[in-house]
């Protein structure tokens, strides 16, 4: 009778273990609206320029080069 | 400054290329010319002797690689799957459908636009193995979408620890530049110095032809196997190589106007959009 109990009970906390996940997980999907990492510095919206914090901008400094399409 | 600054022009790929180096040794950008033409003729698939077109006349038969081609093959491969199958070495059919058969200076030829379809993903067609690779029958490839900013960032390695190698606008920046403070490069309308980065575009602008009252041109959308219908004419970025810039310039710039930038907030660190 305890063995059974005990498998009983086993059972009933890893079925509310599993629910319990499930339901914390279903209700943080990622969000595609989320913070994105790194941080943008400059305007993230298109068309335009957008800078992270990775990348200095040379104000007054000709570029020896430049990309291009090609 | 920490030594003087040297640069070389010259043509190669189909675009102009531009090496820059400090305090370089003596001849060591006659060899990094050298060492890109020969890269060239081992890519090219306009060059019916070049390793590309031998594992593409030998599709359905394994073939052996050199380091080199089995690298960008597999920079191929890694290319595929983080742009979500976006950025697709498979789709030489679809080019030579719209009739870009050979350099475009001699001019397209007859086109068929949507007759190849959208190619399989490239693992399917694509199978790589330690000096070796086969490629499914009927399936092609072409690298002239991947191998510029993957040559840039082996060239850099070899060049010198302070140089820039720009090979038809995709271009690695290693050391600290002339002045110590990176190297500038233009970057849409901006001038950015980059250390360790590198930078790439892709555009619809160049490569491009009217047929039949049909502007087409080179960039192919595999979700479709047809010249990407983009809204952006253009996509700039920097990322940590010049192989991760050109990847993500490319995948940007299929998915348009209204992906691009939070694809790019998510992989790139600067960007230009236009």
């Amino acid at each position: 009778m305890r063995t059974l109990t005990l498998k009983v009970a086993a059972t009933v906390v890893t079925a509310a273990a599993a629910i319990a996940s499930a339901a914390h997980v279903g209700g943080h999907v990622k969000s595609a609206s989320a913070p994105l990492h790194p941080g943008v510095v400059g305007s993230a919206s298109a068309p335009g320029l957008a800078l992270t914090p990775s990348v200095r901008t040379g104000e007054g400094v000709q570029p020896v080069t430049s990309t291009y399409v090609s | 400054m920490s030594g003087r600054l040297d640069q070389v022009r010259f043509e190669a790929m189909g675009a102009a290329c531009h090496l820059l180096g400090v305090g370089l040794e003596r001849g060591r950008l006659s060899w990094a010319t050298a060492w890109v033409a020969d890269m060239r003729d081992r890519f090219s698939r306009f060059e019916p002797d070049s390793e590309v077109s031998r594992l593409n006349a030998a599709a359905g038969r394994w073939v052996e690689l050199s380091a080199y081609l089995e690298g960008l093959l597999r920079a191929a491969l890694d290319a595929h799957e983080v742009s979500g199958g976006l950025v697709h070495a498979g789709v030489l059919p679809s080019m030579l459908a719209i009739g870009y058969t050979r350099p475009l200076r001699l001019g397209p030829t007859g086109a068929a636009p949507g007759a190849a379809g959208p190619p399989a993903p490239l693992p399917e067609l694509l199978e790589l193995r330690p000096g070796r690779a086969r490629l499914r029958p009927g399936a092609g490839i072409d690298l002239g979408g991947i191998a510029k900013g993957w040559l840039a960032d082996r060239l850099a390695e070899r060049l010198a620890d302070n140089c820039l190698v720009n090979l038809g606008g995709d271009l690695f920046a290693r050391g600290a530049g002339p002045d110590g403070e990176g190297w500038p490069v233009g970057l849409g309308p901006a001038t950015v110095l980059l250390r360790d980065q590198g930078a790439a575009t892709s555009g619809t602008g160049r490569r491009a032809w009217w047929q039949a009252e049909q502007r087409l041109h080179h960039l192919i959308d595999p979700r479709t196997g047809r010249p990407s219908a983009t809204d952006l004419a253009e996509v700039s970025v920097v990322a940590a190589t010049a192989a991760g810039a050109e990847v993500h310039a490319k995948a940007a710039l299929l998915l348009g106007s209204g992906q691009a930038a939070p694809y790019l907030a998510a992989n790139a660190l600067a960007w230009h959009l236009r």
